[in-house]
């Protein structure tokens, strides 16, 4: 029977009974409209969202003990991890039942343990009577702390779990008067509902934080719009890929955040998503707020419960990086194709050349020490990855051969240069034949010939001229070539082609003679760290 | 155009060599000898290669697309404006050729002389018929 109910049978009743109990049942009516209002207070404190945890609980506690007459009273709460029974509010107990009856878990010898194990109401009426506290040291506890009858009433939420529990307790024997478990139960709900919803809001706040500090410490950028093209929200990261602060992109339209140009760029892929479809890009983005960067993006549908697509949650990754490498490394390979080409079609020239009018292991021989001599300038130009050779380093390779081989006397002397590779290809070639023809009929033929090579720059470093000699002496007396062999027309060539330069050969007796000028443009030369 | 002749019988043209690699140039001008032909330059700068078109009697051209790391498109226009045939000789292939250019003739690097020789026939056939 519920609590209004009963009040209308007593009221029905009322109306052939003696004073007294007329008396009686207007307390009575009085006792239970000050139960009802000490209800409402609690139920108020409980809802405000200003009451504090502690002291919910506390009302609900006092309300317990006002309307079942009780001296003492506690609520604990489940411990969920541990299965047991914690002491959250208590009014009237000491020390020794606090620590006792700390912890208590399902079953144990105190009337909220049988309580918590049948998920029911357990009232003790006499506790030196109970078959619960029956030789347990728990009731030399409860008979310390003045205890002789308690009942303990489970807070269960609407889904049927045990939350925690109400205990009232009475210094003296204890029948629940009609009624008063009825209110129990209205304030347990009361409780229940509570302890309910303070723990839906913590897992609705600890989700919140944990979505914060999620989306705040990813390095994508996120955002949520709306179908009608405003941010509904945005991470810092995105924030930080727009350019612009993260209070300036919520509840903006997303053309005023990332400019007209960069919204249509994104337009037709809005659309996509807006039709209910996951669309995935990799766009060129011309933000408003700063200069263009490659992003890679995940469009996701928004939808709500009714499966109406509201917006579009977005992904978005800065692959600027990505795209640079990918682009440097096409660069890269096209840069490499383009160099073997090149270097095939030297070779080709190189056996054209060597293999017309000359015949058998003498342009055999030539042909494989010209490729070998192209091969070490590619040795050299690599070790600076293509950027430069040494001027010094480029003649001392080419010279050095003929110095081991018969100590022949070589003098190099100049200031040190970095010059261009295609420069040093050409002049590695061009010293190679200058070499090779002093070792067959020049000065390196013969025992006490000499080669000086010297070097030196006229005029400003930056426009001025290099000036390089080749001096053959002691050697075999010099006869001008009759044929304009192909070893002098790469010399001459190197220089007037690819050096833009003068060369001048002069077939002295007492040697041969190479002058060779270069003019030095800025691009083409570096000094040498 | 100062030759006649067409097809296999084309010869005695004055070909600008535009080629910045000295073996390279040195080979092409070998083989257009070798084809009869005589040989301008070879230039290997921009500035030089544009006062060639401006000044001195030229059939046709053999540009290397990449000259000291400028393009060599100047040049392509120079000639274009004057109605000189021309050939792109580059190691790039015909991705590397700007788009505007990319119906002309290429050849290759490293290419034959008879591919030379019919990249030549092509380009004066070409010319000949506009």
């Amino acid at each position: 029977m519920g609590y209004h109910q009963r009040m209308m049978v007593m009221v029905q009743d009322s109306s052939d009974m003696g004073e007294e109990t007329r008396q009686c049942l207007e307390e009575r009516i009085a006792a239970d409209q000050r139960a009802m209002t000490r209800l409402l207070e609690v139920g108020h404190l409980c809802v405000r969202a200003d009451s504090r945890f502690e002291d919910c609980l506390a009302g609900i506690l006092e309300a317990a003990i006002a309307l079942t007459g009780a001296d003492k009273g506690n609520i604990q709460l489940l411990d969920v991890a541990s299965g047991s029974l914690v002491l959250a509010a208590q009014r009237g107990f000491d020390k020794p039942f606090l620590s006792f009856f700390a912890n208590v878990r399902p079953g144990e010898a105190a009337t909220c343990g049988a309580a918590l194990k049948t998920a029911k109401r357990i009232v003790v009426e006499d506790v030196r009577q109970s078959e619960i506290f029956e030789g347990q040291p728990a009731l030399d506890v409860l008979i310390e702390a003045g205890v002789r009858a308690v009942y303990s009433t489970p807070l269960i939420s609407s889904a049927g779990e045990i939350l925690g529990m109400l205990s009232t307790h009475f210094d003296t024997l204890h029948r629940p008067r009609e009624g008063e478990l009825q209110l129990t139960d209205l304030l347990a709900r009361q409780a229940a509902d509570y302890l309910e919803r303070k723990r839906a809001e913590e897992a609705l706040r600890s989700l919140a934080t944990e979505l914060r500090q999620t989306t705040h410490t990813l390095a994508t950028g996120l955002t949520h719009c709306s179908r009608d093209l405003r941010y509904v929200w945005a991470n810092p990261a995105y924030a930080e890929l727009a350019g612009v602060p993260l209070e300036h992109i919520v509840g903006r339209p997303i053309v005023d955040v990332m400019g007209e140009e960069a919204f249509e760029t994104i337009r037709p892929y809005i659309d996509r998503v807006l039709k209910g479809e996951r669309v995935e890009y990799e766009a060129e983005l011309p933000w408003s707020a700063h200069s263009p960067n490659w992003i890679h993006v995940v469009y996701a549908p928004y939808e709500e419960h009714d499966a109406s697509i509201s917006g579009w949650v977005a992904s978005v990754t800065d692959i600027s990086e990505r795209k640079r490498a990918e682009q440097r490394q096409q660069l890269l390979l096209s840069e490499l194709n383009h160099r073997v080409k090149n270097t095939l079609a030297t070779v080709q020239s190189i056996a054209v050349h060597t293999l017309t009018g000359s015949s058998g292991m003498d342009s055999r021989e030539s042909f494989e020490a010209r490729l070998i001599a192209l091969s070490r300038t590619h040795d050299l130009l690599a070790r600076t990855s293509w950027e430069g050779a040494s001027l010094r380093e480029l003649l001392l390779q080419e010279l050095d051969p003929f110095r081991s081989a018969d100590g022949a006397p070589l003098t190099v002397e100049g200031p040190d240069f970095e010059i261009w590779p295609k420069t040093a290809l050409a002049l590695g070639l061009a010293l190679h034949e200058l070499a090779t023809n002093a070792a067959k009929h020049g000065a390196l033929s013969t025992v006490g010939g000499k080669v000086c090579v010297t070097w030196d720059i006229s005029g400003p470093l930056e426009e001025g001229t290099l000036r390089l000699k080749w001096r053959e002496s002691g050697g075999p007396p010099v006869k001008k070539a009759e044929r304009r062999g192909f070893g002098l027309t790469v010399i001459e060539r190197s220089l007037s082609l690819e050096l833009d330069g003068r060369v001048e050969l002069d077939f002295a007796p007492t040697g041969l003679v190479c002058e060779m000028e270069i003019p030095l443009r800025n691009a083409e030369r570096r000094h040498v760290g | 155009m100062s030759a006649e002749q067409r097809g296999d019988s084309l010869c005695g043209l004055r070909v600008l060599l535009v080629e910045d690699e000295m073996m390279v140039a040195l080979l092409l001008e070998t083989m257009l000898t070798d084809l009869g032909h005589q040989v301008a330059g070879p230039v290997a700068r921009l500035e030089k290669g544009l006062e060639m078109v401006e000044r001195e009697a030229i059939d046709l051209a053999v540009l290397d697309v990449n000259i000291n790391g400028r393009d060599v498109y100047p040049i392509a226009a120079a000639l274009e404006a004057r109605g000189i045939p021309f050939i792109f000789a580059t190691g790039y292939g015909s991705a590397g050729l700007h788009p505007a250019y990319c119906d002309r003739p290429i050849l290759q690097k490293p290419y034959r002389s008879d591919e030379l020789k019919a990249a030549i026939g092509r380009v004066c056939d070409r010319s000949r018929s506009r």
